[in-house]
């Protein structure tokens, strides 16, 4: 991924916030998932992804939690919280007008 | 919202600050746990173990720098910034110990006399009188002046009347309130009820509003009103709190008790509040109210006399006026006053005389008019040394940061940025300062009673503490702190990156900063070493000072026969017992009386009028007189020149006879032998008053070390005129002289004089040679404190040239490796350090020559027959620095003669 301008780092935020929505993992399983399911269009490097999971636990979004996975072995496992959840919605209409703005705007009509 | 986004926070916040290990350790099993998970991912898809763990790693790119990210976003900011530099530098600090243990004595050394010095000068000079609104209390007269005068007192007007003081509160619409209190106190005989013993205790008169004037409060019963001050009121007494607690305990029923003072007696209505001092910070330990002055001072009433001057005023001024306003008015009163006083005073004089006002919170302090001086003079050279010792540091902390240019360029390569660095090289410094601030309160506190002892002769005791001395010391040490931490980290943060790296930067300017340090730190010891120099000489000056008389051999005893009850007429008899029964003492050479012993501080002077002289200007005829008894002068060891002593022939009744010292002969007589002369004290001759001159005796000195000898008279105790004459006096002193050791026979004294007269009070007994050596205390304590911080300035001096020399010696290895291949001898590298020392030291010197010139000028008033440009105090000192910049720079010129060329030349 090219390097993220402040509106893309926003809306990676909002990315890992929805992931975590779905249910808690550990950052591993985050980053594997997001390409998962964006069919790898969408990938963040190792090295942005844990201080951008760290940044949202600082704000609070999101809590952590060192459980034992299936496999036996301790992972830390993040989860969104109440003020995560809140913060996803907000965040998620605005790119919904943001990018309705911007296909009406693409979607014109050249002379 | 915010509110819950912040609580959720809190404690993430606090677990990163505090539980800083763990959550690092969290960090690095995450990231760990992360690698390997991918790792596994891409060998299950085919890739093998090694390689797939490089994949994953590269991908992470770089887990150090993601860590430090992470770490970056769980900041708490500067606290965690705060306390890993804390921590960094005390790391640092540990590293090397013996550069810390010197910085931080010196430092200690330097803040703690500083503190010490603040502590004395802030509790002598700004403390406030503890009274109620001291800013509207206002003193007539800025002058700490004691005693008391009858006469006339021309220009400024300190003391004032008892007419005077009712004047003024009648007519002056300025003050509030104004009161009148004694100049000085008096040294009464108390009694205490039940006690039969008697003892001498200082108290002071004061008029009936002179506490309400204050606003003080009672600390037990009540304090004086106007109505005790009247003609036929009540003798009423009110103590200090400190003698309440002394001899009463504290206990309240002594209130009502009966104080008998000099045989009247007082009831105690009251004790005054803590803390009070009185105004002139000299505790008396009673208060009376003015109109029992006679009984109190055993004299006639001063209030007859329009002339008595004894008082001081104080005044509270009314809301709105100023103190210059008040000045103004007084002043007018002060001339309504003289035109109309029963002898009219001429116009000039009127014209002359005027009142000064003074801030009243201060108090009039006796230590601030006569250690003033001493004080600035102490903080001004403890200041110096203060200097001296941080440029020391900054020194030490330059050569150590010069070292540590590569860390820096790494640091700064690697991604600090500038401000931090500077702030962390700060707060290594600020801990140095810290913790040398810490340990120099401990040395102020030890400091403040030395300097107190020392050069005040004042217990510190009655030196308290207070919240701004801890104030000060703290804001001292971080102006030290930022003093000498600033420029190396200034300097330490704008290294250049690549040059530093590779160790090859240039030195030319850190050279000219440290070079500018020692010269400094040569100057300002020279400065100080001259003055110590100085006062040096002059106390040795002072202590050769001949005195004329023997003291080495006298004892001097106070004794109050006036306290006693004696009278004037009895004093000759009871004189008489005295010596005789004290010459009986075995080891006693012989005995006599005087007024006043040499050096008490009192003096006694009169105008005069010599028989068969025109009258002229008779206010130009003073002398000092002494009243003393029969061989006066073969007791205290003075030659008489011509003539005879006093002897036991001239009593009651016989011709009234004197004895008068060789510069009154000189130059009242001019050389005529005098003998058969008669004068009197006072204008015009009078003849029935009138002494005659029956010997010259030898100068000897009384009243200073200093000042020439005054014109004396002697006159004979035993030769008692009319009671309540202008000329009676009682000899208060008894002088013994002793064969031997003066200390063996002084305890035999006491029980000897109650032999005698069991109600004498006998107040102190004086080996006269130690009196001698207190009134040159002072001077002994300038001489000493200055030596001291001046060898303190040398040694810090030496540490400096000596660590500059070594840097600069350890810099040029190279140089000095290339002079010594290209045929340099080792002699010539010996002169080449040599050479750049001397240099050093003798730029220092040419500027703290004049330096020092100019600072002398100020201490001129302390010195003794030593010009403050002394040419062998400069020329001593300057080569005592010489001697010790060259001792300093041995060590480095030692290792730089040792410098092997091929070592050096190969390595950097």
């Amino acid at each position: 991924m090219s390097k993220p301008s402040d509106l893309v780092q926003g809306t990676l935020d909002m990315l890992l916030l929805k992931i975590l929505a779905l249910e808690p993992m550990n950052g591993f399983a985050v980053s594997q998932r997001l390409k998962q399911v964006s069919g790898d269009v969408l990938q963040m490097s190792d090295g942005s992804l844990y201080p951008a999971l760290h940044k949202l636990e600082q704000e609070g979004w999101i809590t952590a939690e060192w459980k034992t996975s299936e496999k036996g072995r301790r992972a830390k496992y993040y989860s969104l919280t109440r003020l995560g959840r809140r913060q996803l919605e907000r965040e998620a209409d605005n790119w919904g007008r943001l990018s309705g703005a911007i296909s009406r705007v693409v979607k014109l009509k050249e002379a | 919202m915010r509110t819950e986004h912040w609580l959720y926070t809190i404690p993430l916040r606090l677990r990163s600050l505090f539980r800083r290990s763990q959550t690092d350790q969290e960090l690095a099993d995450e990231l760990r746990d992360h690698i390997e998970e991918k790792t596994e991912e891409y060998v299950t898809s085919g890739m093998a173990a090694q390689e797939a763990r490089r994949t994953a790693l590269l991908e992470m790119g770089g887990v150090e720098k993601c860590k430090e990210e992470c770490r970056d976003t769980r900041r708490v900011t500067w606290l965690q910034d705060l306390a890993q530099d804390i921590r960094f530098g005390l790391r640092m600090l540990r590293k090397s110990p013996g550069f810390t243990a010197v910085a931080v004595l010196t430092l200690a050394l330097g803040i703690g006399a500083n503190t010490a010095i603040f502590s004395l000068i802030n509790s002598l000079l700004l403390r406030a009188l503890p009274v109620a609104n001291p800013s509207n209390l206002v003193l007539f007269s800025d002058s700490p002046v004691g005693g008391s005068d009858s006469g006339d007192q021309t220009g400024r007007w300190i003391f004032f009347s008892n007419d005077d003081y009712n004047y003024f509160r009648q007519h002056d619409p300025s003050f509030a309130e104004l009161c009148a209190f004694q100049t000085g106190w008096n040294n009464a005989k108390v009694r205490l009820e039940g006690v039969p013993r008697a003892e001498m205790a200082p108290g002071r008169l004061v008029s009936g509003n002179f506490f309400s004037s204050l606003g003080l409060p009672a600390a037990a019963g009540r304090l004086f009103v106007p109505s005790d001050d009247k003609p036929g009121a009540s003798p009423a007494v009110v103590l200090s709190y400190r003698y309440w607690m002394r001899e009463f305990q504290g206990k309240r029923s002594v209130i009502g008790e009966t104080f008998q003072v000099n045989e009247t007696d007082f009831a105690i209505i009251g004790v005054a509040p803590p803390k009070f001092d009185d105004i002139k910070y000299d505790e008396p330990d009673f208060w009376i109210p003015l109109v029992f002055q006679p009984e109190v001072m055993s004299t006639e009433s001063y209030a007859n006399d329009p002339k008595m001057y004894w008082l001081n005023m104080m005044g509270r001024l009314k809301p709105g006026v100023t103190l210059a306003q008040a000045q103004t008015v007084a002043n007018a009163e002060l001339k309504e006053i003289l035109k109309t006083q029963a002898r009219p005073e001429s116009a000039k004089k009127i014209a002359n005389s005027y009142i000064k006002m003074a801030p009243g919170a201060w108090g009039i302090s006796y230590y601030r008019a006569t250690y003033m001086k001493a004080l600035q003079i102490l903080a001004a050279i403890i200041g110096v040394v203060l200097l001296i010792a941080c440029a020391n540091i900054a020194n030490l902390l330059l050569s150590r940061s010069a070292g540590r240019e590569q860390e820096i360029a790494v640091r700064l390569a690697v991604g600090a940025s500038r401000g931090r660095l500077v702030r962390q090289f700060l707060t290594e410094t600020l801990l140095l300062a810290f913790l040398g601030g810490i340990l120099g309160i401990l040395v102020a506190k030890w400091g403040a009673e030395l300097l107190a002892s020392v050069v005040l002769n004042v217990s510190s005791a009655n030196i308290p503490m207070n919240m701004r001395v801890p104030a000060f010391a703290v804001g001292i040490t971080l102006l030290a702190g930022i003093l000498f931490g600033l420029a190396p980290a200034l300097r330490c943060s704008r290294a250049d990156l690549a040059t530093h790296i590779k160790g090859s930067a240039p030195k030319r300017m850190r050279f000219g900063f440290a070079n500018g340090l020692v010269i400094f730190q040569v100057a300002a010891s020279l400065v100080l070493l001259v003055g110590a120099g100085l006062f040096l000489r002059t106390l040795h000056k002072l202590a050769e000072q001949q005195l004329g008389f023997d003291e080495d051999h006298i004892l001097s005893v106070r004794i109050d026969a006036e306290a006693a009850g004696y009278l004037p007429v009895d004093t000759p008899a009871l004189y008489q017992s005295l010596i005789d029964r004290v010459e009986a003492i075995p080891g006693v050479v012989s005995a006599t009386v005087d007024n006043a012993e040499p050096f008490s501080g009192s003096t006694w002077t009169s105008n005069f009028s010599i028989e068969g002289e025109p009258v002229g200007n008779w206010r130009a005829l003073t002398v000092h007189k002494e009243l003393v008894g029969p061989h006066y002068f073969e007791t205290q060891g003075i030659p008489i020149l011509l003539g005879r002593d006093i002897g036991p022939q001239d009593r009651m009744g016989t011709p009234l006879v004197t004895v008068i010292n060789e510069t009154m002969a000189r130059e009242y007589f001019h050389g005529v032998n005098p003998i058969g002369r008669r004068f009197s004290l006072g204008s015009p001759f009078n003849a029935k008053e009138a002494m005659t001159i029956v010997g010259v005796a030898a100068d000897a000195r009384y009243y200073s070390l200093r000042e020439p000898i005054p014109p004396m008279e002697f006159c004979a105790a035993f030769q008692v005129p009319e009671p309540n004459s202008h000329n009676a006096a009682y000899a208060q002193n008894l002088e013994v002289r002793a064969r031997g050791n003066p200390e063996a026979i002084a305890t035999e004294i006491r029980p000897a004089l109650k032999q005698v007269s069991s109600t004498l009070p006998v107040a102190s007994i004086n080996v006269l040679a130690r009196e001698v050596q207190r009134s040159i205390q002072q001077n002994r304590g300038y001489a000493e404190l200055s030596s001291a911080f001046g060898m303190l300035a040398l040694f810090l001096a030496c540490i400096g040239v000596y660590g500059t020399m070594a840097y600069r010696v350890s810099r040029r290895t190279h140089e000095i490796g290339v002079r010594m291949a290209l045929g340099a001898q080792r002699a010539d590298v010996l002169r080449l350090i040599t050479g750049e020392c001397l240099m050093l030291v003798g730029i220092g010197v040419l500027v703290g020559v004049p330096l020092a010139l100019a600072s002398t000028r100020v201490i001129a008033s302390q010195l003794f027959e030593v010009r403050p440009s002394d040419p062998l105090t400069f020329a001593a000192v300057t080569a005592l620095l010489v001697l010790v910049a060259l001792a300093a720079c041995y060590i480095p010129a030692r290792r730089a003669m040792r410098v092997d060329p091929m070592v050096a030349l190969r390595y950097e």
